[in-house]
């Protein structure tokens, strides 16, 4: 089961959308790429010949809008908008954070996220009692960076735990196991309180700790407590009180708290202890984000600097105090001794040319192209582009730029339907022939999505559309490595990321009597 | 000497992104009503390119403006007699083609398509007559240089300039041109009006449809060179930009400026003399229509023309607010704004910033320091494409007065990467384009920095004399057909269904199933209420 809350999947964000239609959904698709041959196949992974199809019992959305994700669901609930709900709102590209207030309430049968995932916990929860009830699971997480993991693989040697006489050790050669207890019936009341781990354990953001006691006793009194005595956050408006307060950015006792770690591992000269004294005094409350946008403070868990007089840099606290990289030398460095790297000569960056390469099959009627696809300067993903005001300011539906040698090698004038062939899939789009584009390369927009404008493709009898379509995942060896300093896992950070780059594609001017 | 006061506009280019936030929330506020569909107070156009409506520019096809006839300034479109002779069939009256056709989806589709084993999709249908439809023109259909040589070749200035212009990748320049009406000091629109239903504001300059008094002549349509006066083809009454004027009397920024992302609009008071308007627009040449109109403008901080300015009864507050300016700054002071189109002689009071982006990008792309004094002085001479269009746009031209704004927006550059960097000031810098250090900062402030108060500096207006009673209550925007008409109460808190039927007389565009036509025409026979 997979629940996709106001996110962009099908039709949009998903590389290699026809590869999920077919493994993930079952539903059908345009990929016409066969099985890799025998020689290609991994030989230590079980091949199975015939691939899954439709892996996905359910596909549940929430969102406030039609989007292919929302076409392709099982199941959609109505969500609110961002003027529907109390929430809190901070990027790394600005020094603020501030708060969503509703300006109505959802209205129909919208819900925001937080009562329609507290619903969901406490009907799970219910139907859990005598069937579920409490399990234990092996959980198995990545050697992750700002861990002991990060040094489990010194020398940036991997031992194989395949090999004769190299045992497997979790944590070294495997990944941390741990036990885990479900208990699948609490799930709803520990959704809604906050629970006694951040004391227990503390909060590590970065390799460093701290234990926010005053912040749980200041939110039990704020919010109340529930019957084991954790503070409730049962309440949109209790969670962000809960964010805010610990936040070493809007609590400036915590970050206090970290700079003085990190000052006693870096050195009194660094600075660090004053600059946490600097912000110390510092507290954001939810009301104050609702009041106007609150600049946010500097603290530990972000390396730059943070005051009224200083917008955010990155590594300005790496610079100005001398607090090492999360290296492996404590510095910026570019050179990577792993055994794998060198394997693959990638030691330093380097270029490497697309997989298959651009043929020129000039038959007249199709050229093969690069193809890219580069994000739009009108959306967020499929969203704001498909709104009919957008669209009139555009084109009115998906289009493929290319050069004017391109088109004029397929015959195609600005505007014509044009479709895109390669082994992932197909897409048809009006083609928009402009001078800005070089020869060989073609980009068509991030996620314009199949909801408007998207006629049958000629090629397949399909619906034709997406740029993900002509893409699929390629997963580069060398983002499995980890357990070596900055080669380890951090969500978002690094780790095996889907690269759908270096495509390639043939396109034609399609017959231009479309049908949809 | 008869002093005025208008608000004007000044924009500064080189912040452009196109993003087109103007365009849609203008639309919003003022142009999301049936017979309006095809309407954009404010677009933005890129440049080069044909613009909106296509090829508005060419003045030889639309005969918009005025032309010295005899040394007279007369109308292109021709004397009194002969705008009667074509008061029925206006062969200088933009066709819907000529904007675009308005389209919508099928969004129903979405929704209520049957089961079947491939997605459903919302295809395009006309918004003027219901049926399916195809794309081919838009009000910013070549964006980005989309549509590529073939379509440049039909941008007026382009074909206006002596230099070939090499429309290849690595050669390819461009920039954004956000436009509304210029609200002139010799409108044309006004001129040619049979029922003298358009009028220029005596208290701030903004020029208006007295929707009482239109005839739907389409007469201001054709007379306005920058197609800036739309036909409501469901009032059957002209509608153009209003310079947001309720928001401009309560002393806030227009929807266009407000909504900038870029910062890249000023708003301001210019004084000037309206005896010397005449005069400044019948100047024989092209090219001094630039600089008779800066002639026109009056210094606020002379007391004579404070003074005078007072006797004609403008209030104290509009000429405090006249020395604060930013408009004034940028056009008068630094001399780095200029009017779009001064050849044709209507005095236009929205002026631009000329864009030094595709000199500076010319010169990173051929690996120059894009920054550097030296490069940047010798590229704005050597590289003559861009700015004898720029000139084509905006001094009938003239080279010269693109090269000097564009120098002292160079010499900002300049001035300010050396402080930026601790280095050493060089006086030079400034004086060689006339300035000193202090001015150096000062535009510096106004727009690289372009806080909301400095660049919105818009006093109050309030009529003089006792309010009399009104005899209607409301507002005066709620006009049937105008953009304080909601379709009703209940539609406006409605959900956005596709099914549902259009508020009586109304369509909406936004909510329109794609088929219904009620409310999308005027009924054939006028009803008694208009």
């Amino acid at each position: 089961m997979l629940t996709v809350w106001r996110a962009n999947l099908i039709g949009s964000s998903a590389k290699g959308n026809e590869f999920f239609l077919r493994h993930l959904l079952g539903a059908g698709d345009n990929a016409t790429a066969e099985e890799a041959p025998p020689a290609a196949r991994p030989r230590d992974v079980r091949w199975r010949p015939e691939a899954p199809r439709g892996k996905l019992d359910l596909l549940l959305a929430l969102d406030f809008r039609m989007t292919s994700t929302t076409l392709f669901a099982d199941l959609v609930l109505p969500a609110a908008t961002w003027y529907e709900k109390h929430d809190l709102s901070s990027t790394d590209m600005h020094p603020y954070v501030h708060a969503f207030s509703p300006a109505i309430d959802p209205p129909w049968q919208a819900r925001t996220d937080f009562e329609t995932f507290h619903a969901l916990a406490e009907k799970f929860s219910e139907l859990a009692k005598g069937r579920l009830d409490t399990a234990y699971d092996l959980v198995a997480t990545a050697l992750q960076h700002d861990t002991p993991g990060e040094t489990a693989q010194p020398g940036g040697r991997v031992p194989d735990c395949r090999a004769p006489d190299t045992p497997a050790r979790p944590g070294r050669n495997l990944p941390v196991l741990t036990l885990v207890e479900r208990d699948y019936t609490a799930v709803a009341d520990r959704l809604a309180a906050l629970g006694p781990l951040c004391e227990e354990a503390g909060m590590t953001v970065k390799g460093v700790t701290v234990r926010p006691g005053p912040e749980v006793r200041w939110l039990a009194e704020r919010c109340g407590t529930d019957a084991a005595g954790r503070p409730r956050l049962d309440t949109d408006v209790k969670l962000c009180e809960a964010i805010l307060a610990l936040s070493g950015t809007t609590n400036g006792r915590l970050a206090a708290e970290g700079f003085d770690a990190l000052a006693r591992r870096c050195g009194p000269a660094t600075g660090l202890r004053e600059l946490g004294t600097e912000v110390a005094g510092r507290r954001v409350v939810f009301s104050d984000t609702q009041e106007r946008p609150v600049q946010v403070g500097s603290s530990f868990e972000w390396s730059g600097k943070e005051a009224h007089d200083r917008r955010y840099a990155p590594f300005t606290v790496n610079t100005e105090h001398r607090k090492p990289w999360h290296t492996l030398t404590g510095r910026q460095h570019f050179y990577l001794d792993h055994d794998w790297m060198a394997e693959l000569g990638e030691q330093l960056p380097v270029y490497r040319p697309p997989l298959s390469s651009p043929g020129g099959d000039a038959d007249g009627r199709s050229v093969t192209v690069r193809y890219l696809t580069p994000h739009s300067k009108w959306s967020i993903h499929s969203e704001y582009q498909e709104n009919l005001l957008m669209q009139t300011l555009a084109r009115g539906g998906p289009v493929i730029w290319m050069s004017v040698e391109d088109a004029a090698a397929i015959g195609a004038a600005d505007n014509d339907w044009i479709e895109a062939v390669n082994p992932n899939g197909v897409v048809v789009a009006r083609a928009v022939v402009s001078h800005r584009m070089p020869p060989g390369t073609v980009f068509m927009y991030h996620v314009q999505e199949r909801l408007v404008n998207v006629p049958k493709s000629h090629a397949t009898g399909r619906r034709g559309g997406v740029h993900n379509a002509l893409t699929r995942l390629l997963v580069k060896p060398t983002h499995l490595i980890g357990g070596y300093g900055q080669l380890s896992f951090a969500p978002n950070y690094y780790g095996p990321t889907g690269n759908q780059r270096d495509a390639v594609t043939t396109i034609r001017r399609r017959p231009q009597n479309v049908e949809y | 000497m008869r002093v005025m006061a208008q608000v004007a506009m000044v924009m500064n280019l080189d912040k452009c992104i196109g993003c087109h936030t103007c365009s849609v929330t203008c639309k919003q506020t003022w142009t999301n009503r049936s017979g309006t569909e095809y309407v954009w107070f404010n677009n933005v156009e890129t440049r080069p390119g044909r613009g909106y409506p296509r090829g508005y520019e060419d003045q030889e096809k639309w005969r918009g403006g005025w032309e010295l006839r005899h040394g007279r300034l007369v109308p292109r479109t021709g004397g009194r007699a002969r705008r009667l002779a074509r008061l029925f069939a206006n062969p200088e009256l933009p066709a819907l083609d000529d904007y675009y056709q308005p389209w919508t989806y099928d969004y129903d589709e979405l929704l209520s398509a049957p089961l079947g084993d491939d997605v459903p999709t919302a295809r395009p249908r006309s918004l003027t007559d219901g049926r399916p439809t195809a794309v081919t023109w838009g009000p910013n259909w070549d964006d980005d240089l989309g549509g590529g040589p073939e379509h440049l070749a039909g941008d007026p200035v382009l074909r206006a300039m002596n230099d070939t212009v090499r429309l290849e990748y690595e050669r390819a320049f461009m920039f954004h041109l956000p436009r509304i009406c210029e609200h002139c000091l010799n409108p044309s629109c006004v001129a040619v009006c049979p029922s003298g239903a358009l009028y220029k504001r005596i208290e701030d300059g903004i020029v208006l449809v007295d929707q009482d008094r239109c005839r739907g002549w389409r007469m201001c349509v054709s007379g306005c060179p920058y197609k800036k006066v739309y036909f409501n083809h469901r009032t059957g009454k002209a509608e153009k930009c209003t310079f947001c004027y309720p928001r401009v009397e309560a002393g806030e920024p227009t929807v266009c400026s407000e909504t900038c992302v870029g910062r890249l609009r000023y708003l301001g008071v210019m004084l000037y003399d309206a005896d010397r308007v005449g005069e400044a627009a019948a100047v024989p040449g092209e090219k001094d229509l630039y600089p008779a109109q800066l002639g026109c403008f009056l210094d606020p901080d002379d007391p004579e023309i404070a003074r005078a300015a007072e006797e004609s009864g403008i209030p104290h507050d509009w000429i405090t607010a006249a020395r604060r300016s930013p408009v004034r700054a940028l056009i008068s002071t630094y001399r780095l704004a200029l009017p779009l189109h001064p050849e044709y002689r209507t005095l236009p009071m929205v002026w631009y910033v000329p864009p030094l982006s595709p000199v500076v990008d010319a010169l990173s792309g051929s690996g120059h320091d894009g920054e550097d004094p030296a490069n940047l002085f010798a590229a704005i001479d050597a590289l003559r494409i861009p700015v004898e269009y720029l000139a084509g746009l905006f001094t009938a031209g003239d080279p010269a007065p693109v090269e000097a704004a564009l120098c002292r927006l160079a010499a900002m550059r300049s001035h300010m990467r050396r402080v930026n960097l601790g280095e050493p000031q060089d006086p030079r810098i400034a004086a060689s384009v006339g300035l000193d250090e202090r001015s150096m900062h000062a535009m510096y402030r106004l727009l690289a920095l372009a806080k909301y108060e400095e660049r919105y500096v818009v006093p109050t207006t309030y009529a003089a004399g006792s309010p009399e009673p009104q005899p209607v209550s409301g507002c005066s925007l709620d006009a049937e057909g105008g953009p304080g008409m909601l379709p009703d109460e209940e539609a406006f808190h409605a959900p956005p269904s596709a099914l549902r039927e259009p508020a009586a007389g109304r369509a909406n565009l936004l909510t329109w199933n794609g088929r219904d036509t009620a409310g999308l025409f005027p009924p054939r026979r006028r009803g008694t209420s208009r």
